[in-house]
C-alpha cells in the first residue's frame, strides 16, 4: 500500500478519536457542571466542543472541591458511585479491559484459528465489539451501581486510539485499501456499536442487579408496564401510546422499504453485470497466451467453478454507413461461453451460434417503401446501382443466391465511412454480435455490414496503418446496463486472433462461479492449480470496484441516515415515556413502599417503552413489507431513458429485514433507558407528599 | 414480633440552598405489639417521622434500627424486602393506583413479592370481605367512596401479613364513624395478631383509644405523660 494512502487512512483515525474524546469530554464537563449545582444552562455550554475540552477538567476540580452538601448528603459527588455520582474511574478501566480483551481475543480467533484476513476480520470484530461491549456494560453498571454511561463513553474514546495506534493492523482489514471516507464511517460505526453496546450492557446490569443483588424476575412489572399502555381509565389503548407507535411504525417502514429498493437496484445492477461479465479473470504476463485451452480444463474441475472461457479482449472503432464510434471487442469462444455469461440469453434480434457459421447470416430484409428512405439515408443514396433485395423471410429463406447478396453488402458498406479492404469475395463476412444501443446509434441492424478498426495495425510502408476489416451483424443483443449495450462488440474467437495477429494467443480465461461472494477462496484454489507466476487473477470485486464500493457506502450512508427517522421515532418514545414517568410519580411512589425495588420500577417503563417499540416495529415491517409487495405487483414505472430500467426494483432481503427490526426495537430500548432511570431513582416519599 | 428503635434521628430538607431542619434528634423506641399515637401540629415532622421509621426515607443522621439490623447499612434489595415483607402502609390519601382494580391494588404487594398469582388472589380476595368489600373486587378506586378506598389501601397493607402498621392521618378524609370504624380495624389488627402499629392523627378522641400516645412537636418527641420517648428497649 503506498505509504501517503495509509497516511490519509491515519489521519482518519485521528479525526475519527478527536469526535469520540471531544465526546467524552462534553459529556464530563455537563456531568461535572450539575454535580457541582451550576446551572443547567452552563452545563450545556460547557459540553460543546470549543469549550469542553477546557471545561471538563476544570468543571470537574470545581465539583469535586465546590460539591453542595445536600448533594453529598445524598451520596453524591464527581468521584462517587450510585445514581448521584459523577464518573467512577475504576469502572472505565475496567471497561476498557474487557473492550480490548474482547477485540485481542476474536483477533487472534479469526486471523490464527480461522486463517482469516481482511474484510471478514471485520465481522469478528463487528461481534466482539457487541459480546465486549455488552459485558464491559454489564460489569462497569455493576461497579458504578449505576448505568456507567459516561464511563462507557470515556471507554470508547480510549477505545478510538487503538486504530490510531495500531495503524497497520487496522488497514489491513481493507483488503483493497479504501478511501478515507468509507475507513471512518467504519471506524465510526465500530464505535458506536461498541458505545451502544456498552450503554445496553450497563442498562442491563443495573436492570438485574441494580440493587445489590441478582434478580431476574419481570413478573408484575410486565403486567403494570402493559397496563400503563391504557389511557386513564385502564380500558382502551391511551392516545399518547398510539402515536408513539405510529411513530416508530412509519420510521420502520420506511427503512424497510428504502432497503429494499436500494436492494432492488442493486441486485439489478448486479445480476445484469454478473450477466454480462465474468466473475473471475484468469491472465498471463506477456502476450504469449496460447495455452488458454489447458488452463481452461485444468482449473474447470475445481470446486466452485461453474463454467470456463477464453477470450480476447482490445478496444476498437466500429463504423457503419451513417457512424462511428468507440467500442471494446472481444473475441468468445461460442462453444464455452455459455458456461460464463448471459450473452446467448440477452440476444434480442439474431442467433449467437452465427458468428461460427457467418454464411447464415440473414440478408436484411427490404424496408417498407414509405419509411426507407428514413432508414437508411446515405448509404442507400451513394449505392444507387445496387439491385433492390428481393423479399426474403427470415433464417428460413436464405438468398438463392448468396453471391449476390454479399456483393449487395459489400457494395454499402464501400459507399460509407472507411474502406473495405478486399478480403475476398469468395468468402462470407464474418459476424459480430452489437449491443441495442450501439445498432441505434449506428443505424445497423441484423444481416448488415459494419467495418471495425484496430488501433493495433500492419507495419505499412510510412508506418503502423490501421486495421480494419468488415463484419455482418449476426445478432444484436440487450443486457439492460448501458454501458454494454452501447460499448460491447463480440465476434467469434479465432477471428479476433485472426484480426489482431495474435498467433494463437487468448487475452484470458474468463470463469462463472457458483457463489459470487466466494470469489476470493476459487481464485486462490485456480492460482495453486496453475502454480502462480506467469498467471494471475482478477475477480469481479477488482473490475467494478468502484461501482460496487460505492453501492456499498450508499447503502451504509443510506441505513444511517434512515436509523435517523427511527431515532427520531425514539425521541419521541423517550418523550412520552417522560411525561409518563412525571404522570406517575405517585404510583411509582407508591409502589415503592410497597417493597418495588428501583430496579423493578425500571422494569415496568422499559416494558412500556419495549411494548410500544416492538408494537412500532412490527407494523412498520408488516407495512413495509407490504409496500414493497406492492411495488412488485404493481409496480411503478420509471422513465427507461433516463434510469435504464422500466419499473423501480424491490428486493427485500429477510437478513436486512432482521436488521431493521433490531435497529428500531434497539433504540426504542436505547429511549427507553434514560426516563425509565428517572423513574427507578425518584424518592418514594416524592409523590406522597400530595394528592 | 418486630421492634423499632430510632437513635438521633435529625432530618433536614435542602431547599434552594437553604437548610430546613424537620427533626432534632428524635429518640425513640417502640416495642413489638404496641399500639401508639402520633399526634402534633401540622408541619411538626409526624408524616417525616413515619416515613424514616419506614424505610421510605433516609435519615440526615442517626439510625434506624429494626429488630437489631441498622437498616440503612443493607442493601436497596434487602431494605425493599424488608419493607415488602414487614410494613404496611396507610396514608391520609389512600394513594391506590388509579389503572387497577381494588383486587389488583390488594394484590400488588403480594406480586412484588413475586409469590404465586393464585394465591396472592385468593388471599386478597378473603382480605377484601374482612374489609367488607367482597362484592366491590372488580371496582376501580374512582368507582368507589373516600372509605371504601381506604379500607381497600387497608387491605393492601395486609397482604403481606406485616409486623408493623404506619398510618400516616388515616382517618383524615373521613366522617367520624367512618374514621372510627378504621381505627377498629387497626385496633383489632394489633390485638387479634400482635402487629405493631403507629397511627399518626389529627383527632383526640381516636388518639385517646390508644394505650401509647406519643406527641411530636417544635420541641421534639414526647411520650403521653409528658416523659421522654425513650422506652427501654426491652422487647416483650
Ligand atoms: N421533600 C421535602 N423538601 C422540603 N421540605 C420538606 C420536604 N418534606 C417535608 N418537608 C417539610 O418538613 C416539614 C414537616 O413536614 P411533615 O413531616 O409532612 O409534617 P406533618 O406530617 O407533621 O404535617 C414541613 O415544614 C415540610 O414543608
Ligand atoms: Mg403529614
Amino acid at each position: 500500500m503506498e505509504p501517503s494512502f495509509a497516511g490519509v487512512q491515519q489521519a482518519a483515525a485521528l479525526g475519527v478519536a478527536g469526535v469520540a474524546w471531544l465526546l467524552a469530554l462534553g459529556f464530563t464537563a455537563a456531568r461535572a457542571a450539575l454535580v457541582a449545582s451550576l446551572p443547567l444552562g452552563l452545563a450545556v455550554a460547557a459540553a460543546f466542543p470549543p469549550l469542553s475540552p477546557l471545561a471538563a477538567p476544570a468543571l470537574v476540580v470545581v465539583a469535586e472541591v465546590r460539591c453542595p452538601p445536600d448533594v453529598r448528603a445524598r451520596g453524591g459527588g464527581m468521584f462517587k458511585r450510585g445514581g448521584e455520582g459523577g464518573l467512577w474511574p475504576l469502572a472505565i478501566v475496567a471497561g476498557f479491559v474487557v473492550a480490548v480483551f474482547a477485540t485481542a481475543v476474536s483477533w487472534g480467533v479469526a486471523t490464527r484459528g480461522f486463517g482469516l484476513s481482511g474484510e471478514p476480520v471485520q465481522t469478528a470484530l463487528a461481534a466482539s465489539l457487541v459480546v465486549g461491549g455488552l459485558v464491559a456494560g454489564f460489569i462497569m453498571a455493576l461497579l458504578a451501581r449505576r448505568v456507567a454511561f459516561l464511563e462507557g463513553l470515556w471507554v470508547t474514546a480510549l477505545y478510538s486510539l487503538l486504530p490510531v495506534v495500531f495503524a497497520a493492523p487496522a488497514q489491513s482489514l481493507f483488503t483493497y485499501g479504501t478511501a478515507a471516507a468509507y475507513f471512518a464511517v467504519i471506524l465510526l460505526t465500530a464505535l458506536l456499536i461498541l458505545g451502544l453496546a456498552v450503554v445496553v450492557g450497563g442498562s442491563f446490569g443495573f436492570l438485574f442487579c441494580g440493587d445489590g443483588e441478582l434478580d431476574f424476575g419481570w413478573g408484575y412489572e410486565g403486567f403494570i408496564g402493559r397496563r400503563f399502555l391504557m389511557g386513564k381509565g385502564g380500558d382502551v389503548v391511551g392516545t399518547i401510546t398510539v402515536i408513539s407507535v405510529l411513530a416508530v411504525a412509519v420510521g420502520t417502514m420506511a427503512m424497510v422499504v428504502v432497503m429494499s429498493v436500494m436492494n432492488g437496484f442493486s441486485t439489478d445492477l448486479r445480476s445484469k453485470i454478473f450477466g454480462a461479465n465474468a466473475h473471475l479473470l484468469v491472465l498471463k504476463y506477456g502476450s504469449d497466451f496460447t495455452e488458454y485451452d489447458d488452463v481452461a480444463r485444468q482449473t474447470s474441475a475445481i470446486a466452485g467453478v461453474v463454467g470456463a472461457s477464453p477470450f480476447v479482449l482490445n478496444e476498437v472503432m466500429v463504423s457503419s454507413e451513417s457512424n462511428l464510434t468507440g467500442a471494446l471487442l472481444k473475441g468468445i469462444d461460442t462453444a464455452t461461453i455459455d458456461g460464463v455469461t448471459d450473452l446467448r440469453k440477452n440476444v434480442e434480434k439474431g442467433e449467437l451460434s452465427h458468428l461460427a457459421t457467418p454464411e447464415q447470416i440473414p440478408v436484411p430484409r427490404p424496408l417498407p417503401s414509405p419509411g426507407g428512405a428514413t432508414e437508411a439515408p446515405g448509404g442507400a443514396a451513394s449505392a444507387p446501382g445496387t439491385a433492390p433485395p428481393t423479399p426474403r423471410t427470415g433464417q428460413g429463406a436464405l438468398p438463392t443466391k448468396p453471391d449476390a447478396a454479399l456483393d449487395d453488402a459489400i457494395a454499402r458498406a464501400a459507399g460509407g465511412i472507411g474502406s473495405v479492404p478486399a478480403l475476398g469475395i469468395d468468402k462470407p463476412l464474418p459476424g459480430i454480435v452489437i449491443g441495442i444501443e450501439m445498432a441505434k446509434n449506428l443505424k445497423v441492424f441484423v444481416g448488415d455490414v459494419m467495418n471495425v478498426v484496430s488501433p493495433i495495425g500492419e507495419l505499412g510502408p510510412t508506418g503502423p496503418v490501421p486495421k480494419a476489416r468488415a463484419f455482418r451483424v449476426a445478432a444484436v443483443f440487450y443486457s439492460g446496463m448501458y454501458e454494454y449495450d452501447s460499448k460491447f462488440v463480440y465476434i467469434d474467437l479465432r477471428e479476433a486472433q485472426d484480426f489482431f495477429s495474435l498467433k494463437g494467443a487468448a487475452t484470458g480465461v474468463e470463469y462463472k462461479l457458483e457463489d459470487v461472494d466466494n470469489v476470493q477462496a476459487v481464485a486462490r484454489d485456480i492460482m495453486r492449480t496453475l502454480k502462480g507466476y506467469p498467471y494471475r487473477t482478477k475477480d469481479w470485486m477488482e473490475m467494478n470496484r468502484n461501482l460496487f464500493s460505492a453501492l456499498k457506502l450508499e447503502k451504509i450512508a443510506m441505513f444511517i441516515i434512515l436509523n435517523f427517522i427511527v431515532i427520531v421515532a425514539s425521541f419521541l418514545i423517550a418523550a412520552v415515556v417522560i411525561v409518563f414517568v412525571i404522570e406517575k410519580s405517585k404510583e411509582i411512589s407508591i409502589l415503592k413502599t410497597m417493597g418495588a425495588t428501583d430496579t423493578s420500577i425500571m422494569k415496568i417503563f422499559v416494558t412500556y417503552g419495549i411494548t410500544v417499540g416492538g408494537l412500532g416495529t412490527v407494523v412498520g415491517i408488516a407495512g413495509g413489507i407490504g409496500v414493497c409487495w406492492m411495488i412488485k405487483t404493481f409496480g411503478i414505472g420509471l422513465d427507461p431513458d433516463v434510469y435504464y430500467i422500466t419499473n423501480l426494483p424491490v428486493h427485500v432481503e429477510p437478513i436486512e429485514i432482521a436488521l431493521v427490526g433490531i435497529a428500531a426495537l434497539g433504540l426504542s430500548y436505547l429511549a427507553t433507558i434514560y426516563p425509565a432511570l428517572l423513574a427507578a431513582r425518584l424518592k418514594p416519599v416524592e409523590g406522597l407528599r400530595y394528592e | 414480633m418486630m421492634s423499632i428503635e430510632v437513635r438521633g434521628l435529625t432530618k433536614h430538607y435542602w431547599l434552594h440552598g437553604q437548610k430546613i431542619a424537620v427533626l432534632k434528634g428524635v429518640d425513640v423506641a417502640i416495642a413489638a405489639g404496641e399500639l401508639v399515637s402520633l399526634t402534633g401540629p401540622s408541619g411538626a415532622g409526624k408524616s417525616t417521622l413515619l416515613h424514616v421509621l419506614g424505610t421510605l426515607d433516609t435519615p440526615s443522621a442517626g439510625d434506624v434500627v429494626m429488630d437489631g439490623v441498622d437498616v440503612w447499612k443493607q442493601t436497596p434489595a434487602a431494605i425493599a424486602r424488608f419493607r415488602n415483607e414487614r410494613i404496611g402502609f396507610v396514608f391520609q390519601f389512600h394513594h391506590l393506583l388509579p389503572e387497577f382494580t381494588a383486587l389488583e391494588n390488594v394484590m400488588m404487594p403480594g406480586r412484588v413479592a413475586r409469590r404465586p398469582v393464585d394465591e396472592v388472589e385468593a388471599r386478597a380476595r378473603s382480605l377484601l370481605g374482612e374489609v367488607g368489600l367482597g362484592q366491590r373486587v372488580e371496582h376501580r378506586p374512582g368507582e368507589l367512596s373516600g372509605g371504601e378506598q381506604q379500607r381497600v389501601a387497608l387491605a393492601r397493607a395486609l397482604m403481606n401479613e406485616p409486623r408493623i402498621l404506619l398510618a400516616d392521618e388515616p382517618t383524615g378524609n373521613l366522617d367520624e364513624t367512618t374514621g372510627r370504624g378504621i381505627h377498629e380495624v387497626i385496633e383489632r389488627l394489633n390485638r387479634e395478631r400482635g402487629i405493631t402499629a403507629v397511627v399518626v392523627t389529627h383527632n383526640p378522641r381516636l388518639a385517646e383509644r390508644m394505650p401509647r400516645r406519643l406527641h411530636l412537636d417544635r420541641e421534639g418527641l414526647h411520650d403521653s405523660a409528658g416523659a421522654p420517648a425513650v422506652v427501654p428497649a426491652t422487647t416483650t
